[in-house]
């Protein structure tokens, strides 16, 4: 059964090479533009991993996962968050509200997949 | 596209070489001017920058460590020097034949890479800061051990430990000690919280920072402690430190308690634990890394000890064993002559020669000799396919695959252990749902092992299948008119008609097996290196095949026996006992080559007519009783002499032909003598019809 | 998630099945502590688990060493299955003898699974 990702950005074009890059590894993908699209998108399903942009308009990325982390379906998942290199506080910020890990914008197809390997397995 | 950019890329770093070039010529005289240093570093960071766009990775790296000197200056923690200035210059030209797509000499670029880092960390290797971009492990195999505390809350922050272990495997043989003393009784325990901690072994060249990598995530969701315990250069041998040293080196017990542990006379283990000083996962755990580091220090001498041999083309070991056969013979006439001429001088002489030969002989054979285990492992894939292919699931165990044999019947080996093993999978083994029935584990076992037994080598094969029901061999044998239906037979005896041409249990043909060829050839391919083949079964429980073998085929142990003039040499493998043959005996039977013995009709050849030996025979003949295949069958001689160590050699073109004769021995005096090939002897009789079918 | 009792002989079974992962820890433990109250043996079968996770491990451990605390027996049956293999390796978990708790030297983890 392959599993499934739900990736976050209000970029759509970070999204898209994301997502393309999942699938190519055999990940089912969800896309959600913003926090509050990721909610009521997961709402109504179950997934194996987020993986979330932080700048992003209506629900930030803390926000998502400070929200996820909450509820009882999604509690345990991995979270990976895209950060820049100068967001270093984010970073601190978004691990204590519990991302698994994050990976650093720029980044290549392989550094993502080892990344989602690395904490999804 | 990407090489028009590459080419942007190349002058215009060729350019900032030149620029580096210069301005480190002027900082020679000029060593604190700021301005040239912001220069030189901003020349290099372009240089590296630019680079890793374009794909020059190696100058990436090579640079990597220049800019963070320049970078270490230009904010006054370091001091320009005349070395320095020289050093970036040599780096200059490496980096502009890095440019020109060239690949300089590696030793020179980590010499000089070398040189820069210790510019930093300074000459003594010292504690470079953690987190430095220099890994002294790195490249070397050394072996860790890694304490892994994670936090109780790790669960929540979405972590998988085992995720984690599993990337430390991928660096490299390791053993993980899951220690679970803290987890608490079910009242307390809060069931998403993490109790266990882990003790880890990891041998691994990939250095320091790699292994920190793997808990980059979990780094302040952790204790992790790091430490070296072994690298190459310390196993000059594969002891070990002591069990003791390791529980206090790791702090989980004071050195008092060992003291006084050590006094009493039980294994330390036992007494830790039993007295309560440490629980025993912490010893399971020490001594886990015990065990890792020796079976990697073992690995390592294997290895370097691997280097330490000289290939020889077989041809000339082939020659060596051969002078040496030639060498035994003569000094067995030597010994003859030396009883002959009562000389004492000569007798000593002759005892040494003995001596020597024999030590000779045997180191020779020696070298021929090699383990089974390649043999052995090339069955593992053999045993995948099969299993698949038939539905069952079934894993090979093999032991004993240092046991060496000499390289031709090692050789000689392949197929008949092929068969055999295809035999326990396809007829032994049952289906997974007939063994769970059976209350057996659904996946069944093969276990080839090899042991020394004397001057003979013992394969087995054995499987945990349904074994082979003798009574249904019995019948078979009885259909086929290979036995009499009121024979009393021992089951061994039974279960050899396995081994008879043309006999098969299954009534259905597999793929694999079931055609009723196969065994008999098993039988001669073991027969032509002088082995027996010997069958056990416990109905419902497996059987096991035995393949007794001779450690090499260039001595062989032989029964010398004369008929007229020439003496002949019957492999003692083959020969069942020796009766006598008188006149009356042969009269009895009405001019037919057969004489009963132990109430069982036996044919026999008269070597002297095989052979056509002028001379009449003696009154009273002697017979070898020999097996070939499931029959018996016996050879007329004048005379045994007796048992006889028989150095095989080959004949020449002219007697290739001779199908009754597998080769020729010199005897102690120099006359040769003839070894028969009992089972070939019988086909052509046979064939001859001397012999009644 | 099914519990079979034998009032007589006070012998239970709970057959676990699914994901036996961090998920469902909390209510297996609750299960097992109800268990645990009314049986002195219990065998927890988890032949058909099609998920384990170290959070499992770790609760069973606890089921285990409680038991023993109180002269009751708690064993895993379904060994066989190679979920149950494969965590029991991957996690480190295999070992040559049980814990301080294991006095009764029926440890879950000695032993019992080849490779």
């Amino acid at each position: 059964m392959s599993k499934t990702i739900m990736t976050v950005d209000d970029s759509a074009s970070v999204r898209q090479m994301v997502a393309f890059t999942l699938k190519e590894a055999g990940y089912g993908v969800i896309e959600a533009s913003d926090g509050e699209d990721a909610l009521v998108k997961l709402s109504g399903c179950s997934i194996h991993m987020l993986l979330t942009d932080l700048n992003m308009p209506h629900l930030d990325g803390i926000g998502l996962i400070r929200a996820v982390r909450q509820s009882p379906a999604h509690k345990f998942i991995p979270i990976v968050m895209l950060t820049t290199e100068s967001q270093a506080e984010k970073k601190q910020e978004g691990k204590q509200a519990g991302a698994t890990g994050w990976i650093v914008k720029p980044f290549s197809p392989p550094q993502l997949i080892a990344v989602i390997k690395k904490v999804l397995g | 596209m990407k090489d028009k950019h590459a080419q942007v890329y190349q002058q215009e770093a060729s350019e900032l070489l030149e620029e580096l070039e210069a301005a480190l010529l002027e900082l020679k005289d000029d060593s604190t001017n700021k301005e040239l240093i912001g220069r030189i570093f901003r020349a290099l960071h372009t240089i590296k920058g630019s680079g890793a766009m374009f794909g020059f990775d190696n100058i990436v790296s090579f640079t990597h460590d220049i800019e963070n000197i320049y970078d270490l200056i230009r904010n006054n923690k370091l001091k320009v020097t005349d070395t320095l200035t020289g050093l970036t210059l040599d780096a200059c030209d490496i980096i502009r034949d890095m440019l020109g797509g060239g690949s300089p000499d590696a030793s020179i670029r980590q010499a000089l890479q070398k040189q820069f880092t210790q510019l930093i960390s300074g000459p003594a290797d010292g504690q470079s800061g953690g987190s430095s971009d220099e890994d002294r492990h790195e490249g070397h195999e050394t072996t860790w051990r890694i304490r892994f505390r994670p936090r109780q809350d790790i669960f929540a922050a979405g972590v998988n430990p085992v995720l984690l272990l599993a990337e430390l495997k991928d660096l490299g043989p390791c053993r993980i000690t899951a220690l679970t003393d803290d987890i608490p009784m079910l009242e307390d325990i809060d069931p998403e919280s993490c109790y266990i901690s882990w003790d880890i072994v990891l041998t691994t060249d990939q250095g320091e920072n790699a292994i920190r990598d793997v808990f980059i995530f979990v780094e302040d969701r952790c204790d992790l402690f790091l430490e070296v315990i072994d690298w190459p250069t310390l196993a000059d041998d594969n002891s070990y430190k002591k069990l003791g040293e390791i529980l206090t080196e790791r702090g989980d017990i004071h050195p008092n308690t060992i003291q006084k542990a050590l006094g009493a006379q039980k294994r330390l283990g036992e007494i830790l634990t039993s007295e309560g000083h440490v629980t025993p996962e912490r010893i399971h755990s020490a001594l886990a890394e015990q065990e890792h580091v020796r079976e990697m220090r073992a690995r390592q001498s294997a290895a370097s000890a691997g280097a330490a041999t000289i290939r020889v083309p077989a041809e000339r070991l082939d020659t060596l064993v051969d002078m040496v056969g030639e060498l035994v013979t003569v000094q067995s006439r030597l010994s003859q002559l030396a009883e002959r001429i009562i000389d004492t001088d000569l007798a000593l002489v002759a005892e040494e020669i003995e001596r020597l030969t024999a030590v000779l002989r045997d180191n020779t054979m020696s070298i021929r000799m090699l383990p089974i285990s390649n043999t052995f492992s090339k069955f593992k894939r053999l045993v995948y396919d099969l299993s698949k292919e038939l539905g069952k699931d079934v894993r090979l165990i093999t032991q004993g695959g240092e046991t060496e044999l000499d390289k031709t019947v090692i050789e000689k080996l392949n197929d008949p252990l092929v068969h055999l093993i295809r035999n326990s999978i396809d007829h032994g083994i049952e289906a997974p749902d007939i063994r769970a029935a059976g209350g057996k584990p659904r996946a069944g076992m093969v276990k080839l092992s090899a042991e020394h037994s004397g001057a003979h080598v013992l394969i087995k094969i054995e499987d945990d299948g349904a074994g082979i029901d003798a009574a249904r061999v019995r019948r078979r044998a009885v259909e086929k008119n290979l036995l009499s239906p009121d024979a009393v037979l021992s089951e061994t005896e039974i279960l050899s008609f396995i081994l008879a041409p043309g006999f098969s249990l299954s009534d259905t043909v597999s793929s694999v097996s079931g055609r009723g060829v196969g065994m008999d050839v098993v039988k001669k391919s073991i027969d032509s290196l002088g082995g027996t083949i010997e069958i056990a079964s416990r109905p419902g429980a497996g059987s096991t095949i035995t393949l007794k073998l001779p450690l090499t085929l260039a001595i062989i142990d032989s029964l010398l026996v004369k008929t007229g003039d020439s003496f002949f040499v019957v492999p003692l493998a083959s020969v069942e006992e020796c009766v006598e043959l008188s006149r009356a005996d042969i009269e009895q039977a009405h001019g037919r080559h057969v004489i009963t013995v132990r109430d069982e009709i036996v044919p026999y050849i008269p070597l002297r007519k095989s052979f056509a030996i002028a001379g009449a025979p003696p009154e009273i003949e002697q017979i070898i009783i020999s097996s070939v295949g499931s029959e018996r069958i016996g050879i007329v001689v004048d005379q045994v002499v007796g048992e006889h160590q028989t150095v095989i050699k080959n004949l020449g073109k002219f007697y290739r032909d001779i199908q009754e004769v597998s080769g020729a021995t010199i005897l102690g005096d120099g006359t040769v003598a003839l070894i028969l090939d009992v089972a070939k002897l019988a086909a052509k009789a046979e064939a001859e019809t001397l012999v009644p079918a | 998630m099914k519990t079979l009792i034998d009032k007589k002989t006070k012998s239970a079974t709970l057959v676990l099945s699914e994901e036996l992962t961090i998920a469902r820890v909390s209510a297996i433990r609750d299960a097992l502590q109800n268990v645990l109250e009314e049986a002195d043996n219990l065998t927890v079968d988890v032949g058909v688990a099609s998920e384990i996770d170290l959070s499992f491990l770790q609760l069973m451990c606890s089921a285990h060493r409680t038991g023993a605390s109180r002269g009751k027996q708690v064993t895993l049956a379904g060994r066989e299955n190679t979920v149950l293999r494969q965590a029991v390796v991957e996690t480190g978990y295999l070992r040559m003898e049980g814990c301080v708790l294991d006095v009764g030297k029926n440890c879950l983890w000695v032993d019992k699974y080849h490779e």
